[in-house]
């Protein structure tokens, strides 16, 4: 193994090579990550006033106070509406490029849906405003059409607005891994499963379903961890609709909490490892690298 | 009586305008073992494909018992198929893998089990039904797929080239513990293989697939020592063709000289003299000899030039005064290379080339 030698101390030469990236992680990533966890055992007031003392009660209040733990239920609650209506819109459409499609073209069709990803967050989200806005594609259409005499409003700055624009968000990253899982389940086995006696629907619930339980997996962390913080779209389509993530914003910046504001960071934090956990057990992951 | 498990009628099979299959026609005896044997290509694997359903024939159809098989999806035919790749479900273990048919069929849990346990007994793996398929190794993950076919009792097995993946000493293994299980069971199994020594020794019958047709149906004694075709002759290694024109014919007994050479052989009903034949000697049907025979029929002379060495045998090229090679098997030399032989066959040992 090559080692520089500096004065009697001997340092493996990979180790060298990881300092700086570790350096810098250290410096953005750990610190800020252990200055919120300190901080969330502190005792927060109003107007950034924090007091160094220990205590338990800004993790204690998403269990108490009601609109806390609601915008915790909630936040988790629709994020797994998204996830499953993402996961019936795209498993079709996986299916179909995988299986039904010849050969690589639906590769072609993949690479399609991947586009929008090129395109800014924000502005993909702002872009829904030209469509379900009160002067909108929908809108305009529909009272063009006389079936509606004033612009609806469920529509914009609603929850619906946010289900359809975090589904439309999610879709690529659902329909890329099915796609991915479902190209590399072996046609022989949907043969052998229909040979010893499964009709094509028992072949779906008994083959390529539990198959294709990576590509969920990993569709379910790409839609539903990310959605467990997310601020920008309730923010910019969601009307008054308050998401944890906007609890997060709102308490670090309006309302200068920050200890209650960390404190639910953690939150974010430990439901996401929970959820990764959970799903990596519960699909058998291992499989996937045979 | 025998009984008929499968009968093709003229099935053929068009992949756009390229021809897989032609004018196939078959009948498979419940009880025997048919290998359908053939070069890659040949269209082996989409016979057998058709045969249980997961493709349909251009034209012809499938009769299995008795019963118009086309049109009816491989989840309602009296059929299992062991696969190339075997198909083992990776996500279930194997005694998941091999109950699954059984589920299917929605039996009692202990039935199955009681059913999987036997199946699994005789195919000594009941120790491993609890292992992953990812844990087994090549010759128990044959095993496993071949459970799991035989335990829902098909009327029909089919195998496509199971054991090809598997090393040389657990192929000839496999092969005669197959041929055992399935004479025990008395089971109708079709076998796909390009392997000619696989076939032989597996077989009851032998059909010899090539560029789509069935060259020749025949059993193993019959279709190694009398083809009826030049390429399944040749398919079963190399071998002495002779061109011949038929000068008498006594007695059964037909003459006929070939080139210098006069061989006498038993004669067809329609054969008459002045017919042109091709006929055919295996090496290892014919002798050496140093002197030269008493009689000159069914023998030939010339120099030994080339001789390999086999192990069990030797393959020994003679040139011929006409200068034609011939090729010898035998399992002992007494001569040296250059040296002058005479080279003698019995009157049976000839086969009559008709296509």
């Amino acid at each position: 193994m090559n080692r520089i030698r500096f004065r009697q101390i001997r340092i493996p030469l990979h180790v060298l090579y990881g300092i700086p990236s570790l350096v810098y992680l250290f410096i953005f990533f750990y610190i800020p990550m252990i200055m919120i966890v300190v901080y969330s055992f502190w005792k927060g007031g109003p107007l950034y006033k924090v007091i160094r003392v220990f205590t338990l009660e800004n993790y204690v209040r998403f269990f108490v106070d009601e609109l806390s733990r609601n915008v915790l239920v909630w936040t988790n609650l629709l994020a797994l509406l998204i996830f499953f209506i993402v996961i019936l819109i795209a498993y079709p459409i996986a299916y179909f490029l995988a299986r039904l499609m010849k050969g690589e073209s639906g590769l072609k069709i993949i690479l399609l849906i991947l586009m929008p990803l090129e395109m800014n967050y924000l502005i993909r989200i702002f872009a829904w405003r030209n469509i379900l806005g009160e002067n909108g594609l929908i809108n305009n259409t529909l009272m063009y059409l006389g079936v509606i005499d004033q612009p609806l409003t469920m529509l914009f700055h609603s929850i619906y607005a946010i289900i359809i624009v975090a589904v439309h968000n999610g879709l690529p990253y659902a329909i890329f891994p099915l796609y991915i899982t479902l190209r590399s389940i072996p046609k022989s086995l949907y043969d052998a499963a229909m040979d010893l006696g499964s009709n094509r629907i028992s072949v779906f619930f008994r083959i390529t379903l539990p198959l294709s339980m990576p590509g969920i997996a990993i569709a379910f962390l790409f839609i539903y961890v990310p959605m467990i913080g997310e601020f920008a779209i309730p923010a910019l389509v969601g009307g008054k609709t308050y998401l944890l993530g906007n609890l997060i914003t709102r308490s670090f910046l309006e309302i200068g909490n920050w200890p209650f504001a960390s404190a639910a960071t953690m939150n974010v934090l430990i439901l996401s490892l929970i959820a990764i956990f959970v799903v990596f057990k519960l699909t058998g992951m291992r499989w996937l690298y045979r | 009586m025998k009984t008929t498990s499968l009968r093709l009628v003229n099935i053929s099979k068009l992949y756009g305008k390229i021809v897989a299959l032609q004018d196939i026609n078959l009948e498979v005896h419940r009880g025997e073992l048919l290998t359908i044997l053939g070069p890659s290509g040949s269209g082996k694997s989409t016979l057998l494909k058709i045969i249980g359903g997961f493709e349909e024939p251009t034209s012809g159809e499938v009769w299995i018992n008795d019963k118009l098989m086309n049109g009816v999806p491989p989840y309602k035919r009296p059929t299992s198929m062991v696969f190339q790749d075997l198909a083992l479900f990776p996500h279930l273990n194997v005694f998941d893998n091999i109950s699954y048919g059984l589920k299917i069929r929605k039996m009692p849990i202990n039935e199955i089990k009681k059913k999987v346990r036997s199946i699994a007994e005789l195919l000594h793996i009941e120790d491993i039904l609890d292992r992953r398929i990812t844990q087994l190794s090549g010759g128990q993950a044959q095993r496993v797929a071949l459970a799991r076919s035989l335990v829902i009792e098909p009327e029909i097995l089919l195998l496509d080239e199971p054991l090809g993946p598997l090393d040389l000493k657990l192929r000839r293994e496999m092969q005669l513990e197959l041929r055992k299980i399935q004479k025990n069971l008395n089971a109708t199994w079709i076998y796909v293989t390009h392997d000619h020594e696989e076939a032989m020794v597996m077989s009851d019958r032998i059909a010899v697939l090539k560029a789509g047709r069935i060259l020749e149906v025949g059993d193993v004694k019959q279709i190694y020592e009398k083809p009826k075709n030049k390429f399944v002759a040749e398919f079963f290694g190399e071998t002495n063709f002779f061109e011949c024109r038929i000068e008498k014919i006594e007695n059964g007994i037909a003459t006929a000289s070939c080139n210098e050479i006069i061989i006498q052989f038993n004669a067809f009903r329609d054969m008459k003299p002045g017919d042109e034949v091709t006929l055919m000697i295996r090496p290892e049907k014919i002798k050496l000899l140093k002197n030269s025979p008493t009689v000159n029929v069914n023998v030939a002379e010339g120099y030994l030039r080339e001789v390999v060495y086999k192990g069990p045998h030797l393959d020994i090229k003679i040139e011929l005064k006409n200068s034609k090679t011939m090729f010898v098997r035998s399992i002992e030399l007494p001569y040296r290379i250059g040296e002058h032989v005479y080279l003698t066959w019995r009157d049976e040992d000839v086969a009559v080339i008709i296509e």
